[in-house]
């Protein structure tokens, strides 16, 4: 069995599992027991091993919000395909601002 | 005498955050002088900052209603721009960075228009986890895939032996960066016109990918002819599967 780095968060738990193949092969072979042995408390345990999409992506959520480092990439899911319509007018440029009068 | 500047290389993370990057995507990502990027998925946006300390994310260039035609076009400016300025720069998109994706496509046309190097590796896509997700293979009935909003509005012809994909109807008939309320009024006017092609009982299915190892799709089945219909999540696709 590969060993696991503890973690508190079901967040790092994936991105340890993202940069270890091993672990991701051990998690495939027997979730349960490595999950157990990562360090997070059984309610995450828990929500994992559920395999619920809504209240996994929730606990991320969760957890990213309560960082402030990394609450910034709490961002909603972006479309990258254009739609059909005429084109969008460009937004107007800002006007120069006055230059300001030299002081005395 | 090679043109100054830099590359352009477009990649996906596939869709499951920790399986689908490919080595040849991650070593253009570790390796890259700039990383911008376009996540769905937090947890894949702190796998690519992991991965090279200059990754940014391009998500301020979008607006909750702010065309996103206007929106890519800042998109594919910032990135031109950094090629230009002589960085070998990777973007990162998740799934598939050139299916049902503008910035990348276009970036690249206009970075070869200058006579400098670019290129795009292709990746995991929703559309390759639905046929694994949802047992399909479009070989025997074939395969109609639009952007939902496409069909919705320009109404192509369709084959109803074929199956029908369509992606992004989380966000039906919107322009802007975000979804509003009313895609759960355009969802049953979408259903009729499904429902004019297909028939009342052929089952209509909502479907996500899961971006989670062990974690399953959602994937919610609906008759087209129910009254009471499921909303689509913002990243769900409609598939009406072949009878």
């Amino acid at each position: 069995m590969p060993s696991v780095t503890e973690t508190k968060r079901v967040t790092d738990f994936f991105l340890l599992l993202g940069e270890d193949e091993s672990l991701r092969g051990a998690f495939d072979r027997d979730p349960r027991g490595l999950l157990e042995r990562s360090g997070l408390d059984a309610k995450a345990v828990q929500t994992v091993l559920a395999g619920d999409l809504e209240t996994v992506r929730a606990t991320v959520e969760e957890e990213l919000a309560g960082d402030p480092d990394r609450r910034r990439l709490l961002v909603t899911p972006r479309m990258h395909v254009e739609v059909p319509g005429p084109e969008p007018d460009e937004p107007d440029e800002p006007e120069p601002d006055e230059p300001d009068e030299p002081e005395d | 005498m090679p043109a100054p500047g830099g590359s352009l290389t477009v990649v996906g993370t596939g869709i499951e955050v920790t399986s689908h990057l490919s080595p040849g995507a991650r070593a253009v990502i570790e390796g890259a002088d700039v990383v911008l990027y376009l996540l769905a998925d937090p947890v894949s946006a702190l796998r690519v900052e992991g991965l090279n300390a200059t990754a940014r994310s391009l998500d301020s260039h979008y607006g909750p209603e702010k065309d996103r035609r206007l929106t890519y076009r800042a998109i594919v400016e910032e990135i031109v721009s950094e090629v230009l300025g002589g960085a070998n720069v990777c973007v990162v998109l998740y799934g598939h960075p050139g299916l049902y994706a503008v910035p990348g496509h276009e970036s690249i046309r206009r970075v070869r228009e200058q006579g400098l190097a670019a290129r795009m590796l292709p990746a995991v896509s929703s559309l390759d986890c639905l046929y694994a997700d949802l047992g399909i293979d479009p070989g025997p009935h074939g395969l109609q895939a639009y952007e939902a909003t496409y069909f919705f509005e320009l109404r192509p012809p369709v084959d109803p032996r074929a199956t029908l994909v369509l992606l992004q109807v989380g966000m039906l008939g919107e322009r802007g960066g975000a979804a509003t309320p009313a895609v759960a009024d355009r969802f049953p006017l979408l259903v009729e016109l499904l429902r004019r092609h297909y028939g009342d009982g052929r089952e209509g299915v909502l479907y996500e990918a899961s971006p989670y190892p062990g974690v399953r799709p959602s994937i919610v089945r609906f008759r087209l002819d129910e009254r009471e219909l499921p909303t689509p999540a913002v990243l769900a696709t409609l598939c009406l599967t072949a009878p």
